[in-house]
C-alpha cells in the first residue's frame, strides 16, 4: 500500500479535487477527492445513493459539477460534454451500453472517425480490417461485419472497450462491467483490463461486487452519502474496514455477517407455510418461451426461482400476473381458481408485481413517492369521488418511516431516489395495495449491500405477517433463502429442492439442476 | 431494521392499508420536522404547479404591457373581452387536445370533427329538433369519433399521429357530405343565445371555455381518472404493472377530445350562424399549439388544463395586438411560428429547466424575506 501511495514523484493521472454535485433535494456528492495513478485500476465501492454514478457522469462531461476541479496529469480540464471529456481522452463504458445496434461492428468502432477514400466515399475495407485487428490485440474474434445487436453483451462491451482504446484513452471507466456477463466473460475482461493496463491506461472500476474489485483492482475509493470516506489497498484483509467503511452506522453483527458471506445467510421465509394456496399453476404455456411450468406456492411460504438467465424467468412474471397471454390447465390466486385477465384483474386478486427493470417497468420516475405509492389503491383514497391529497400524503409518510425509504420528502420525484429506495417504493405501493401475494423478479438486482439486506427484511417481515412471496431470481444466494427452490430450464420447472436440501447441500443442490 | 420489523409486524400485510386509513383519520399528522403536515395539502399541490410555471403569467403580463403601450385601444374591456371571445373555440379545443397530449398522444382530428359538428348540429336544428337535443347529439358525435380514434390506437396498434391524421381526413369528408352542397344556415334563437348570448357581464362562449377549464383541471388534480393519465403518460409500462386500467383510459382520453371538438363545433356554428364543414381547419394546430405553450410536454405526463388555455390566450392576446397594429396576416403567421418556438424552447426546450428553477429561486429569496421581516 504504503509502496503506492508514498510515490510524490508519480503526477497522478486523473486528480479530482473537492467536487461537489447537488441535485434539487440531494447532495449527490460533497467535496471529492480522487486520485488515480497512471496504469492504475482504481475501484469505486459504495452502496446506492453513495456517489458513484454522479461522479462517472461527471467525469464522462454529462454532468457539471458545482464546484472543485479536475486534473488531468497535472494538467486542469473542464469536461463540458461528452465530446470534450472524449477530447482529453476519457471514455466510459456505461452500464446501459451505448452503441447503435443496428450498424456493425466495425462501424460502430469507428462512427465518428471514418477514413475515406480519394474519391470522398468511406474506405470500407480498411475500416473493418482496422476493427479486427484492433480486437485481436485484445483477445476477441467478433465477425466485424456483424450488426451489434447480434452479439452478446460480453462482445458488445469489447466493441466499446476497443472503441475507447483506438481512440488513445488515459482514462477508461467502467460503469458496472459484470452486472450481465457470465463468470467465464468475466475472467476474459480481466485479462482485458490488465492488458490495457501493462499499456499505462489508468482504469476506473465500479463495481457492486468486492470479490471482483479484490482480484483486479490495486487500490479502492470508498464512497458513502456523496463523500469519500476511504482509501484501501484492494486486499482481502481491507474487507472488513471497506464493509464499515461503506455503511457507517450499521451495527458490527451485520457488517460480520456480510463479511462471512453465503455461510450464514438470512433465511426470508418462516419454515411455517399453510397448506393454503396463494398461487398455483399447471401446464402453463405462452406460445414462445414456457413450455409447461407446473409452481406451486402455499400462503407464508417463499417460493424462490432459479436457473440461467434465459429459462423462462421474465417470461413465467408476467403470465403469472396476466401481464402476458398464456394457457394453463389449472391457475388458482389466493385460494380461487382464476386466471388473471390482465395485469388490473391480478391486482384485484390480490397479486403484486416487482418487475425486473424498476425505473421503466415498476415506477413512474417523474412523479414523487406519494402518487407511486398511492398509485394501485387510488379507489382507497378517493373520498366522494375525489382524491384526498393529504390521507395519500400520510400513508405515503408512513411508508417512508416502515420501510426507511431515504428521500428529503415524500414529493420528491422517485427518480432522484437510489435503487434500493426505488425498489422500496414499489414494495410500498403493494403493501398499500394490500396483495397478498408478491411476485419479486430480481428484488435486489443493481441494489447496494445494505439495501439488499434491508429488502431481505421487508420480504420477511411481509412473510412473517402472512404473504406469500414468490423470488425469481439469478442469485444462488438469494435462492438458498427461500423456503423451496424451483429450478427452471428451457420453459420448464426442471426440478424442485425442498428446505433441508437447501441446507444440506447448499448451493450444489441448486446448480445440479440447472444443466 | 428491528424497528421497522416491529412497525410491520402489527399488520399483516391484507390488513395493512385499511389499517393505515382508519388510522389516519385519528391519529396525529405522523410526519417528519422536515416536513409539516400542512404543507402537503393538494390545493397547494395544484398551486405550485401552476407558480412552477410562473413565468407563464409573467409573459402573459408582458404581452399586456406591451399591448397597452402600443395602442391605447387595446387595454379597453370591448378589446379584450373580444380577445377571450375569439380564443374561447381554441380554448375548449386545446382542453380537450390536452386530455390526449398528457397521456402522450396527439389528436388532429379535433378541426374536422369540428366542423362535421357544427354541420350535424346545424341539420339537427334546421330539422326541428330542439336545441338542446341537436347539441348533445353534436358532441356525442365528437365523443364517439374521439372513441374510435382511441380504439384504433389502443387496440390496433396505430400511433395516434396517423389514426387521427385519417380520421382528420375522414371527419372532413364526412361534413362535406352530410352538409351536400350548400352551408346550413342557424337560426334557432336559444341556440344562439346559449352559445353567444351573455350572462350577466360574461359572454357565454367565454362561460362555456372557462368552465371546461375548470371541470378538467378538478378532474386531473383530484379525480382518480386525471391521475391515472398522468400515470400512464408518465410511464405506460409501469401504470400497466400497477393494474391501472391503461387501454380504457387512452381511449376515454380521446373521446373527450372528440367530444370538446363536438362542443367547439357548436361554439363556431353560434357564431357564424351557419354549421360549415370548412370552420375547423386549422384549429387543432392551435389548440396543440396552446397545450405546448403551456407548458405540457409531447412526450406525455405533465402539464395543466389551466395553463394550456393560459398558453392559447398568450397567442391570442398577441395576434389581437398585431390586429390592431394593422400587421398582416402573413406576418402574424410568421410571430406565431416564434412564439410557439420560443415557448417550447423554455417550457420542454434546451432551456426548459432553467426557467422553472430561476423562478423556484425567485420565489424561495422571496419566502426568506418573507420569514425573515416576519422573525424581526
Amino acid at each position: 500500500m504504503t509502496a503506492v501511495l508514498d510515490t510524490p514523484t508519480v503526477v497522478p493521472r486523473l486528480a479530482v479535487t473537492g467536487v461537489s454535485k447537488a441535485y434539487p433535494g440531494t447532495q449527490a456528492l460533497s467535496g471529492v477527492d480522487l486520485e488515480v495513478l497512471p496504469g492504475e485500476i482504481h475501484g469505486i465501492a459504495g452502496q446506492n445513493g453513495a456517489g458513484k454514478s454522479t461522479l462517472v457522469r461527471i467525469l464522462s462531461g454529462i454532468e457539471q459539477p458545482d464546484g472543485g476541479t479536475v486534473q488531468i496529469d497535472g494538467t486542469p480540464v473542464q469536461l463540458s460534454t461528452p465530446q470534450s471529456a472524449h477530447r482529453e481522452q476519457i471514455f466510459t463504458v456505461h452500464q446501459e451500453l451505448s452503441l447503435v445496434p443496428h450498424l456493425t461492428v466495425a462501424e460502430n468502432i469507428y462512427v465518428d472517425d471514418l477514413p475515406g477514400t480519394r474519391l470522398g466515399s468511406v474506405d470500407w475495407r480498411t475500416v473493418r480490417r482496422n476493427a479486427k485487428k484492433a480486437l485481436q490485440e485484445l483477445g476477441f474474434d467478433i465477425d466485424v461485419r456483424k450488426p451489434v445487436a447480434q452479439l452478446p453483451i460480453a462482445h458488445r462491451q469489447a466493441v466499446e472497450i476497443v472503441k475507447a482504446v483506438g481512440r488513445d484513452a488515459r482514462i477508461i471507466l467502467l460503469d458496472e462491467p459484470t452486472a450481465t456477463l457470465p463468470r467465464h466473460d468475466v475472467v476474459h475482461l480481466y485479462a482485458v483490463l490488465r492488458r490495457l493496463q501493462s499499456r499505462g491506461i489508468s482504469i476506473i472500476y465500479i463495481s457492486h461486487h468486492f470479490d471482483e474489485m479484490y482480484e483486479i483492482c490495486d487500490r479502492i475509493s470508498v464512497f458513502r452519502d456523496g463523500r469519500k470516506v476511504g482509501l484501501h489497498p484492494a486486499e482481502q484483509s481491507s474487507h472488513s474496514a471497506i464493509i464499515h467503511a461503506m455503511l457507517g452506522s450499521v451495527s458490527e453483527q451485520t457488517s460480520a455477517r456480510l463479511a462471512v458471506g453465503a455461510g450464514d445467510l438470512p433465511r426470508l421465509g418462516t419454515g411455517e407455510p399453510s397448506e393454503e394456496i396463494a398461487l398455483a399453476v399447471e401446464g402453463l404455456t405462452d406460445g414462445a418461451v414456457l413450455e409447461g411450468v407446473d409452481l406451486t406456492l402455499h400462503r407464508g411460504e417463499v417460493l424462490g426461482v432459479s436457473g440461467l438467465t434465459g429459462n423462462g424467468q421474465t417470461e413465467l412474471a408476467a403470465c403469472l400476473f396476466g401481464a402476458r397471454p398464456s394457457k394453463s390447465t389449472r391457475f388458482v390466486v389466493n385460494g380461487r381458481p382464476r386466471r388473471p385477465r390482465n395485469p388490473t384483474d391480478a391486482v384485484r386478486l390480490g397479486l403484486g408485481l416487482l418487475p425486473e427493470e424498476r425505473k421503466t417497468q415498476g415506477l413512474v420516475l417523474d412523479m414523487p413517492v406519494t402518487k407511486n405509492v398511492t398509485m394501485s389503491s387510488l379507489g382507497r383514497f378517493t373520498r366522494y369521488g375525489f382524491l384526498s391529497g393529504k390521507q395519500e400524503a400520510r400513508t405515503a409518510q408512513r411508508m417512508r418511516e416502515s420501510l426507511k425509504i431515504k428521500t428529503s420528502s415524500v414529493r420528491q420525484p422517485v427518480v432522484s431516489l437510489s435503487g434500493g429506495n426505488q425498489q422500496k417504493v414499489a414494495l410500498a405501493k403493494w403493501l398499500v395495495s394490500g396483495a397478498e401475494t408478491l411476485i419479486f423478479v430480481e428484488p435486489t438486482r443493481g441494489v447496494d449491500v445494505g439495501a439488499k439486506l434491508e429488502i431481505y427484511g421487508l420480504i420477511q417481515d411481509f412473510v412473517r405477517q402472512g404473504g406469500s412471496a414468490l423470488v425469481i431470481t439469478s442469485e444462488i444466494d438469494e435462492a438458498l433463502m427461500c423456503d423451496r427452490v424451483a429450478v427452471l430450464r428451457r420453459g420448464r420447472v426442471h426440478g424442485t429442492v425442498e428446505r433441508a436440501e437447501l441446507e444440506q447441500l447448499g448451493e450444489s443442490a441448486i446448480l445440479q439442476l440447472f444443466a | 431494521m428491528s424497528k421497522q420489523k416491529t412497525q410491520l409486524a402489527e399488520r399483516s400485510p391484507s390488513e395493512t392499508a385499511a389499517d393505515l386509513a382508519a388510522a389516519e383519520s385519528t391519529e396525529h399528522d405522523a410526519v417528519t420536522p422536515a416536513e409539516p403536515a400542512q404543507r402537503t395539502s393538494p390545493v397547494r399541490d395544484v398551486l405550485l404547479t401552476l407558480l412552477s410555471r410562473g413565468y407563464l403569467f409573467i409573459v402573459a403580463l408582458i404581452v399586456l404591457a406591451v399591448g397597452s403601450q402600443l395602442s391605447p385601444f387595446f387595454l379597453t374591456s370591448r378589446n379584450l373581452v373580444s380577445v377571450l371571445i375569439t380564443a374561447s373555440v381554441v380554448s375548449v379545443l386545446a382542453v380537450g387536445q390536452f386530455f390526449v397530449i398528457v397521456t402522450g398522444g396527439i389528436d388532429l382530428s379535433v378541426g374536422s370533427v369540428a366542423a362535421l359538428s357544427s354541420v350535424v348540429g346545424a341539420l339537427a336544428m334546421a330539422n326541428g329538433i330542439p336545441f338542446v337535443l341537436a347539441s348533445l347529439l353534436a358532441i356525442a358525435m365528437g365523443a364517439f369519433i374521439g372513441l374510435l380514434n382511441g380504439l384504433f390506437i389502443v387496440f390496433g396498434g396505430i400511433t395516434p399521429f396517423i389514426v387521427t391524421l385519417a380520421m382528420m381526413s375522414a371527419a372532413q369528408g364526412l361534413a362535406y357530405i352530410v352538409e351536400g352542397s350548400r352551408l346550413v344556415p342557424v337560426d334557432n334563437s336559444s341556440f344562439l343565445s346559449a352559445f353567444t348570448g351573455k350572462l350577466g357581464p360574461i359572454p357565454a362562449p367565454v362561460l362555456i371555455a372557462a368552465i371546461t377549464m375548470l371541470v378538467a383541471a378538478v378532474v386531473m388534480a383530484f379525480r382518480r381518472f386525471g391521475r391515472r393519465l398522468y400515470a400512464l403518460g408518465g410511464n405506460p409500462e409501469a401504470a400497466r404493472l400497477s393494474g391501472l386500467p391503461v387501454k380504457r383510459d387512452t381511449a376515454a382520453a380521446y373521446a373527450i377530445s372528440g367530444a370538446l371538438a363536438g362542443l367547439a363545433g357548436l361554439m363556431i356554428a353560434a357564431q357564424l350562424t351557419e354549421g360549415s364543414a370548412i370552420v375547423g381547419s386549422g384549429y387543432e394546430l392551435n389548440a396543440i399549439a396552446a397545450v405546448v405553450v403551456g407548458g405540457a410536454s409531447l412526450f406525455g405526463g405533465t402539464g395543466n388544463p389551466i395553463l394550456a388555455v393560459l398558453g392559447g390566450l398568450i397567442i391570442a392576446t398577441i395576434l389581437n395586438i398585431m390586429d390592431i397594429l394593422g400587421i398582416a396576416a402573413q406576418s402574424q403567421l410568421i410571430v406565431k411560428g416564434i412564439v410557439i418556438l420560443l415557448a417550447v424552447l423554455f417550457t420542454s426546450g434546451a432551456l426548459s429547466r432553467r426557467l422553472p428553477q430561476w423562478f423556484s429561486a425567485l420565489g424561495r429569496l422571496a419566502s426568506r424575506g418573507r420569514t425573515s421581516s416576519a422573525a424581526s
